[in-house]
């Protein structure tokens, strides 16, 4: 079986150096804002972040639904990929993720989506607190 | 698996393949504007036209629409067959003379003055559209309409499109960017006719489809449920974080979820 991540929301402390790693890793001009992974601050009384990253899931929403069969599994790290050479940019799997772990790039208006940085996520590695484990 | 060989190099092709999907597969760069990898191929741009050489006999054809056969040899850049795709590229760009597409093309094959009387179209009539909207989308708004050089596509009558649900597939797959597509905040405009978005349930902002594409997706597939489709993707988020803050403060427990 593939390597999965693993969330635990009561080690994280909200620093976002995931956003910025998972930035700095897949866009151009390193825009945190298109970041795949977000880290959310909860409010009190919790006060904490909670990584939210694509979950790649096994029966999965946008992969059902979308017209041209753009997003498959990648059988290697198990990660669901977009096939960018047949997305129609119909964004149907943005609406269908029951998470909203997909998003639209504001710059090309394409999707986006975590790819588990091709089996060595890197937001993993620069995770301060171990919040996020990839095993 | 079928050996065929590409331009002296042998490539492995799956029998379903054609020509050009195994030539793409192997690395090879085939011009093509009406092909998607998702339809099937039907040969409208004639533009990925190769040298074919099968069973002795050698003959120029559309790469998207053969398919592979063992011991089969293409190859692409016989003079031959640039000349013959120089002379679709001057007709195409006789049609179309303002498409930045073409132009590039035109410039990778050196073609400098087109000699063929301009014209004023602005679709170079691939189909694409067309086969999208039907194939794919299932929405069938749009028709082939017309034969031989006056055919258009247009939704039937060239009326507004009963059918259309707004979805921008069309204006996005169009090689030439020729279809009129206007993407707002809070509402989509094509083919003459104005959607309004759908609006998220919780906090009312305009989510990214048209309620009649929402319906579509709901009809063609049974995961899509009201409770996600209509939630927009930071209230999904926030939900998501909800339920994790309330797994971790034991007030909810996976087996409440259901999973």
């Amino acid at each position: 079986m593939s390597k999965t991540f693993i969330i635990n929301p009561e080690k994280c402390t909200g620093c976002r150096t995931c956003e910025l790693t998972c930035a700095y890793t897949h866009t151009v001009n390193n825009q945190p804002g298109i970041s795949r992974i977000r880290a959310f601050n909860t409010k009190p009384p919790m006060e904490r972040g909670v990584p939210i990253v694509c979950l790649q899931c096994d029966s999965a929403a946008c992969v059902e639904v979308c017209p041209v069969g753009a997003l498959q599994r990648n059988q290697e790290t198990g990660a669901i990929d977009v096939d960018y050479e047949r997305c129609i940019n119909c964004h149907a799997c943005y609406s269908a993720c029951p998470f909203g772990n997909i998003l639209i790039e504001p710059v090309n208006n394409r999707i986006a989506k975590c790819d588990k940085c091709g089996g060595d996520p890197q937001c993993v590695k620069f995770c301060p607190t171990n919040a996020l484990e990839y095993k | 698996m079928v050996k065929i060989k590409i331009n002296d190099k042998i490539v492995q092709a799956h029998k379903w393949e054609t020509v050009l999907q195994a030539a793409k597969r192997a690395g090879f760069e085939i011009p093509a504007l009406c092909y998607h990898p998702s339809l099937k191929a039907d040969g409208f741009c004639r533009l990925c036209l190769v040298e074919v050489t099968k069973g002795g006999k050698t003959k120029i054809d559309t790469a998207c629409t053969v398919p592979v056969k063992e011991g089969m040899e293409v190859n692409l850049d016989t003079p031959e067959v640039v000349k013959h795709r120089k002379n679709i590229l001057e007709m195409l760009i006789a049609q179309v003379p303002d498409s930045p597409v073409l132009t590039e093309l035109a410039a990778k094959d050196g073609l400098k003055d087109v000699k063929l009387a301009k014209g004023e179209d602005v679709c170079i009539k691939c189909g694409l559209c067309v086969r999208i909207c039907r194939e794919r989308i299932g929405a069938d708004a749009l028709a082939m309409q017309g034969r031989g050089p006056d055919v258009t596509f247009t939704p039937p009558f060239g009326e507004a499109p009963e059918s259309c649900v707004g979805c921008g597939a069309c204006a996005f797959i169009c090689p030439v960017q020729c279809i009129d597509y206007e993407n707002n905040f809070a509402d989509i405009k094509i083919w003459g006719k104005t959607f309004e978005k759908a609006v998220c349930s919780e906090c009312g902002m305009p989510l990214e489809h048209t309620s009649e594409h929402i319906e579509l997706m709901k009809s063609r597939h049974e995961i899509i449920k009201d409770e996600d489709v209509l939630v927009c993707e930071k209230c999904s988020r926030k939900n998501t974080l909800e339920t994790m803050k309330n797994i971790v403060d034991g007030q909810l427990t996976f087996k409440k979820l259901g999973r």
